[in-house]
């Protein structure tokens, strides 16, 4: 899946998605760009599960946060996690995409940000160390919590298990530094805003 | 005056009883795990009731035993309620008994 997302921060939406053979063999002619059609004629559990989780992330949305399926791929989400406030991450949007396969809720999504970050636990390509998307996961959690858990690591990192070592050394040394890094990413953050919503056509593929 | 009742057809309700009656808001009545009402069933089935039934832990946390059931049979679950990642020990008592009332 890696190779998606280019160097230039693409919506996986509009590249190649990770097979749904289901979807992509039986209803490809009759598809529909309607959520809530989808929905009553799925029969899939995780499916149906993600449904919910975007009607309560519609309903009733936390603070700071946003997502929402790809219009043709419920099993692909982007997101946004505004940075929160009194942080150096302060007015950042940060795009992230969430990938899910049959097994959530019993597997956790594989999540990444398309932003660029600096931040003790988000490596290089984008993936996070975040215990609870991988050893501590309960099938409790919907795209809302994770959404959530993200953005409260946002401020609160945790230098002992650092994915960029970078950012750990200066969050823990230099703070003066680790802000003013972080806050060319905030800047960044602001270009690419455009192209993470829809697929853009440029990178549509026929 | 006589009354003669000519017809008459009973009408009954039923709801799992998860001994958490005051739990009326939206979180509570749902399963943890699909968010689907306990009275509705897990998403592998069609249709309600005894087929599929709730499970109950000693820690009193409350599942469709299908979904919890799954969830256990993972790995990752380490054997532990969804909830609060207590060993999950099947509580002995209530094993999907529906409560019957009628209106």
């Amino acid at each position: 899946m890696m190779e998606v997302v280019d160097r230039h921060w693409k919506s996986p939406c509009g590249g190649r998605a990770p097979a749904d053979k289901e979807e992509s063999t039986s209803s490809s002619s009759s598809q529909s760009h309607s959520f809530f059609y989808v929905s009553t004629t799925m029969s899939n559990p995780c499916k149906r599960r993600l449904i919910r989780d975007f009607k309560r992330l519609s309903s009733d949305p936390p603070g700071g946060i946003s997502g929402s399926p790809c219009p043709d791929n419920i099993m692909l989400w982007n997101a946004v996690i505004f940075g929160p406030a009194d942080t150096p991450f302060e007015d950042g949007t940060f795009k992230l995409v969430l990938t899910f396969d049959e097994s959530y809720p019993n597997k956790p999504p594989s999540v990444k940000f398309l932003s660029r970050m600096f931040h003790p636990n988000v490596y290089a390509n984008g993936e996070l160390c975040l215990d609870i998307l991988q050893n501590r996961w309960s099938p409790t959690y919907d795209v809302a919590a994770i959404l959530t858990s993200i953005q409260s690591l946002l401020h609160d990192p945790n230098p002992n298990s650092p994915a960029n070592a970078e950012a750990a050394q200066l969050y823990r040394e230099n703070m003066k530094e680790y802000v003013r890094r972080v806050k060319a990413t905030v800047e960044e953050s602001w270009l690419d805003s455009g192209e993470n919503v829809e697929g853009s056509s440029s990178d549509a593929t026929v | 005056m006589r009354v003669t009742v000519k017809r008459w057809h009973a009408v009954a309700q039923w709801r799992w009883d998860t001994g958490n009656d005051d739990a009326d808001g939206d979180e509570g009545d749902v399963c943890g795990i699909c968010r689907v009402p306990y009275e509705g069933c897990c998403p592998s089935c069609k249709v309600p009731g005894d087929d599929c039934p709730l499970i109950w832990g000693e820690c009193s946390h409350v599942f469709h035993m299908h979904c919890l059931l799954k969830w256990i049979g993972t790995a990752a679950s380490k054997q532990q309620c969804p909830m609060d990642r207590r060993a999950w020990v099947t509580a002995e008592r209530k094993v999907a008994k529906p409560m019957i009332s009628s209106s």
